[in-house]
């Protein structure tokens, strides 16, 4: 009796110390619509007309001396194509660290990510739809020419947004409509990623007199993301007319101000790093 | 960055329940003595009270050649006293300790004056518990081992209650429960990781009837050990990954003893532990241990084989080097004594990953032949080699959360070390014995970071000549010369150690190991240190003085880092 005791003691102890975790990954940091507090997804109507967008990713830092040029461009260039252009601006690398004179740390994990793609790291350099693949990066003399390649590339992805910020709940709903018009070979992911601008702060610029500029307004900053640098999986081999409408309900973080924010939204072919296309949308809209 | 995890932090809630157990245990010490005291005339059972103390100051001066640094107090003081009280079936200890402040090379977080270690204990026929601090191991440790190294500044004491009961001849059954040592500051303080442990160990001579006559001993054993620390998630790279709150590690083992022939072996694998030793990674763990012996008088040889991967096992997964430990991987290479390669080239084990095989042999040339003249002559011989393990990395997030796949027990493409020494020991006379070593060394200075000065293979050289002459009945001198000679990190070596002794209280010694061969002139120094030490019983009182080489300091394959130091030691040690 004394044996059996002792014996089922360990047993007890053993089969309840373990944590054996077959799948460690979670599910993207946005899953989960709150259906129950925000009613069902808004539904979205196919556009007539689809066409390929394009993302400028610019990756830069506040001790980046040579990147004001370059923030000034990508919102020229902005204006100049409208819709048609999302930009992120990326704070990355060394010369996004702080220091006595840069206080504040506007680096991602998602950035950080993204910056460690690169095939060779330097300020300032921009991927254009990942045009390349990840690794790929053009300089600014090249970024408008680009720009305007890739948006003659016809369209194939049928790309829509909805976004509100809830104040109240504190959270960010995001409805991601896509819809392929051609069927694809391989798999493709949708990220969606939150940026802020009218940041103040500073920043360093060369070309600016004193070259520590205090009040320096960072435009399109790289913030969170939803989904995660890499997203998540959205389609596999689609089929001409594959629809999908992907839904999240993300916490809001109290250091971002919402009518400053906007979500980009993009798909990019798994295989290739390639992106689609993408969209964003200002949350002040 | 990471979220979620728990990083120590202190709780008010540990030192009320300490102060608690120090004011019991001093309790329980006090009355057992008045106790004891008032009732030796009235019962045969006598109470037993042993102990020691150790005290080690030193005092710093700067040295910029050999980077010897002064902190702001200018001397440091590590200092402890045990306690251990017995009375019949019951017995208590307990630990003073000081660190004011703690020697260099030590924690730096040791501060302050207190209790380090308090416990008390009953044991009869059937059981033996133990509360407080417990030291303990499972098997040859690979699952549990807490230990306590002052030396080393090492102390992952086990925090709880201990039950050891012993249910029929032949069969022991541990149970263990307890948080770890993690800090010292004025009082012990644990980490927040729970351990649990049970292990059970069965001598079949004992337990199966018909095996008791039998000249084959056979010993089984197994262990299990799971520890828990509250988690959720942690980022890494781009994915959210869930923790593991219990981790759980286990073991079975044998010994086997058949006359002359010994084999012992043990493996053990450990469930998915992203921890700061791995980077995080779900990888299962595992590990192997096999010895096996021959040993007949005057000659013996063992052979060990070990291999060794993803074992770092920890009550807090964010801790490293020595902090809060649960397990212990044996080391295969030997642990030297010679100056020079007990200092420049001691290799650590690998705890993420090493494959190892070592010989071991003794031999005894009889006395009255050729080789062993009038007093025989000894031989010992002994090769380890130690590699990396043989995987292949994953890619994407599989490389993110498994980082690698084990192929084999085999050795991988890194060598880690590569230790050959011999041995010659023989008597020439009644007061006069020399002893020659020579050891061949392959040591990656990658893998076990001893020096900055050179990243790679060392290859080295080491001859050692030792001589002990007794003058006369009260005094003895012992001599060391020892050369190292290598191309490679700061080139070749030389150390001259000379020791008196005058019986039975005064030791002498003054050693002097010297880099003459470095490229850098001005890093051609003289580390000369002298020593006089009074022993008088169980006490020793030494003092020395002079310059001390920035290094690496190990104990079984456990090393800590030593910065160079210039000045004066006191060390005294007693016994009772």
């Amino acid at each position: 009796m004394k044996k059996i005791f002792l014996l089922t003691i360990v047993l007890v102890v053993f089969f309840t110390s373990c944590d054996v975790i077959d799948e460690p990954i979670c599910p993207p940091l946005g899953v989960g619509f709150r259906e129950d507090l925000y009613g069902p997804p808004p539904e979205f109507d196919p556009q007539a007309t689809v066409l390929t967008n394009v993302l400028l990713e610019d990756f830069t830092g506040q001790q980046c001396g040579n990147c004001p040029p370059a923030n000034i461009l990508a919102r020229d260039l902005d204006t100049l194509f409208g819709e048609r252009l999302s930009i992120v601006t990326i704070h990355a690398g060394s010369l996004a660290a702080t220091g006595p004179d840069y206080p504040n740390d506007y680096t991602t994990p998602e950035g950080d990510f993204y910056w460690s793609q690169l095939a060779f790291q330097a300020y300032p350099e921009g991927r254009i739809n990942r045009k390349g693949g990840p690794s790929n990066f053009f300089t600014t003399p090249a970024w408008e020419d680009e720009i305007t390649e890739s948006l003659a590339v016809p369209g194939v992805l049928d790309l829509q947004l909805a976004a509100e910020y809830v104040a109240e709940n504190q959270h960010l709903n995001v409805h991601v409509y896509s819809r392929f018009t051609e069927a694809m070979p391989d798999a493709f992911r949708l990220v969606v990623l939150v940026i802020e601008s009218k940041i103040v702060d500073h920043q360093l610029w060369y070309g600016h007199i004193p070259p520590e500029v205090p009040d320096y307004v960072h435009y399109h900053m790289l913030r969170g993301s939803v989904t995660g640098a890499s997203g998540e999986i959205v389609f596999t081999n689609p089929d001409a007319d594959a629809t999908l409408v992907s839904s999240y309900s993300m916490d809001w973080n109290a250091a971002w101000i919402a009518e400053n924010c906007a979500v980009v939204a993009f798909i990019f072919n798994e295989s290739t790093g390639a992106i689609v296309t993408c969209t964003d949308l200002e949350l002040g809209e | 960055m990471k979220e979620g995890r728990s990083n120590f932090r202190p709780s008010f809630f540990i030192p009320f329940v300490q102060m608690k157990v120090m004011k019991v245990c001093a309790a329980v010490l006090w009355v057992l003595a008045v106790f004891n005291a008032s009732s030796q005339n009235s019962t045969p059972v006598q109470g037993q009270l042993h102990g020691n103390f150790q005290v080690l100051w030193q005092q710093y001066n700067a040295d910029s050649i050999i980077g010897a640094e002064v902190p702001a107090e200018k001397t440091g003081m590590n200092a402890f006293g045990s306690f251990a009280y017995t009375y019949g079936n019951f017995s208590a200890g307990i630990r003073f300790e000081s660190y004011l402040n703690a020697i260099m090379g030590f924690p730096g977080r040791f501060r302050g004056t207190g209790i380090g270690s308090r416990w008390a204990q009953y044991k009869n026929d059937l059981l033996e518990i133990t509360v407080g601090n417990i030291y303990e191991q499972f098997g040859s440790g690979m699952t549990l081992r807490s230990y306590w190294e002052p030396n080393l500044g090492i102390d992952n004491a086990l925090d709880g209650i201990r039950v050891i009961v012993t249910p029929d001849t032949g069969i022991t059954l541990k149970g263990i429960y307890a948080h770890q040592r993690f800090d010292f500051d004025s009082r012990l303080i644990n980490g927040l990781g729970l351990v649990r442990g049970a292990d059970a160990e069965i001598f079949l001579n004992d337990l199966v009837p018909s095996l008791r006559p039998n000249k084959t001993k056979i010993t089984v054993g197994g262990s299990f050990v799971s520890k828990f620390q509250e988690g959720e998630t942690i980022d890494k790279d781009t994915l959210v990954l869930k923790l593991p709150n219990n981790v759980a590690s286990y073991a079975g083992r044998i010994a086997i003893i058949s006359g002359p022939v010994s084999f012992s072996g043990e493996y053990v694998k450990k469930i998915n532990d992203p921890n700061a030793d791995n980077k995080f990674i779900y990888k299962e763990g595992s590990g192997l241990l096999l010895n096996i012996g021959y040993s007949v008088k005057g000659f013996g040889i063992t052979l060990q084989s070990k291999f060794i991967d993803n074992m770092a096992f920890r009550s807090d997964r964010d801790q490293l080097l020595f902090d809060v430990p649960i397990n212990y991987i044996p080391s295969i290479t030997k642990q030297h004594t010679y100056n020079l390669a007990s200092t420049l080239y001691p290799y650590a084990t690998v705890l993420n990953g090493e494959s190892g095989n070592s010989l071991n042999a003794f031999y005894t040339v009889k006395k009255e032949t050729l080789l062993g003249g009038k007093y025989g002559m000894n031989l010992a011989l002994n090769y380890a080699a130690v590699n990396n393990i043989d995987t292949t990395g994953l890619a994407g997030n599989d490389q993110v959360v498994y980082g690698y796949e084990t192929n084999s027990f085999a050795f991988g493409k890194e060598k880690f070390v590569r230790d050959f020494n011999v041995e010659l020991k023989k008597k020439f006379s009644k007061n006069v014995t020399l002893l020659y070593t020579y050891y061949y060394m392959e040591f990656n200075t990658l893998v076990t970071p001893v020096t900055v000065d050179f990243k790679g293979i060392v290859f080295a050289d080491i001859h050692v000549l030792e001589a002990q002459v007794k003058l006369n009945k009260k005094m003895a001198i012992r001599a060391e010369a020892q050369a190292l000679f290598t191309e490679q990190d700061k080139k070749d070596w030389g150390t001259a150690l000379f020791e008196l002794s005058v019986s039975p209280h005064w030791t002498f010694s003054i050693l002097d190991q010297y880099n003459y061969g470095n490229d850098n002139a001005k890093a051609r120094v003289h580390y000369l240190f002298g020593t006089v030490g009074y022993v008088k019983g169980g006490s020793r009182v030494a003092i020395g003085y002079g310059k001390r080489r920035e290094g690496i300091f190990c104990i079984g394959g456990v090393c800590r880092a030593v910065p160079a130091s210039n000045g004066l030691e006191l060390n005294i040690t007693s016994t009772f």
